[in-house]
């Protein structure tokens, strides 16, 4: 399991740096907000993956809430993004 | 390590995977409508791996339960949140040619005015037989048709967004 641990924790990292260079260089405010969710998606992966590795479901719980933010802060921006460009 | 814990980290892998193949894609894809299809992969199918894994791993109902609510989540929230970021980006992008095209127009038109006032002002000089009577008729003729250019467009554009306007609401009342 630790090995398990160092792997996807790796593959974790990786991703999560390059949406963090798409976040920074993102030609347009959409880019960022996808970037944005995929940080987000990669945060409740590690969230679940730590819970698996340490064997306790406490953790869980915060990855239900975090899916459901995401959802809401992604419609949210949806929403208020024309405005902000127009 | 048991068997299932073996698959469960196999699958614990691949989604990590998945969420790097999606860094990389939202990274590298060229297009914003490319990158939203690259970044709703491992909000489905990244999680669903990485919760079959947590599942193996810990095999009580209640956790179960829980993952399952988690998938379920997601695979009803991630279409809908990119749908409406694609509609966002489709409708900026349009916006974007629409911009493009009208710019295209106003400089074509502005281009087709201004050798009209060169031609009257460098007119001006050019006759200067008569001028000393009229030289005080001449600027104040001057003056307005230099201001009727951009007068005009404004009338121009008036006009034109004036029965745009009632064009426009039958087409977004149907």
């Amino acid at each position: 399991m630790t090995l398990t641990l160092l792997i996807a924790g790796l593959l974790f990292a990786g991703g999560a740096a390059f949406a963090a260079v798409r976040l920074v260089r993102g030609p347009t405010q959409i880019d960022r907000a996808v970037a944005l969710d995929v940080m987000l998606a990669i945060v409740v992966g590690v969230i679940v993956l730590l819970a698996a590795v340490t064997d306790s479901s406490v953790t869980l719980v915060i990855a239900v809430v975090i899916s459901l933010l995401g959802f809401i802060g992604s419609a949210g921006l949806a929403k208020l993004l024309p405005r902000d460009r127009r | 390590m048991s068997t299932t814990d073996l698959i469960a980290s196999i699958a614990l892998i691949l989604g990590a995977l998945m969420s790097l193949l999606a860094g990389i894609a939202v990274l590298r894809f060229p297009d914003t409508m490319s990158r939203i299809h690259a970044a709703t992969k491992p909000q489905v199918l990244g999680i669903m791996l990485l919760m079959l894994g947590v599942g193996l791993r810990l095999g009580s109902p209640a956790v179960i339960g829980m993952l399952v609510l988690i998938v379920v989540l997601q695979f009803v929230t991630a279409p809908v949140s990119a749908h409406l970021t694609v509609r966002v980006a489709y409708r900026h992008a349009t916006d974007d040619q629409n911009d493009a095209a009208a710019a295209d127009s106003a400089g074509v038109t502005a281009g087709a005015r201004s050798p009209v006032t060169v031609d009257a002002g460098s007119a001006e000089p050019g006759s200067p037989i008569g001028a000393s009577l009229e030289a005080g008729s001449r600027p104040t003729d001057d003056k307005p048709a230099a201001d009727d250019g951009p007068a005009q467009m404004a009338q121009a554009l008036a006009e034109e967004n004036a029965p745009g306007n009632p064009d426009v609401d039958p087409d977004g009342a149907r």
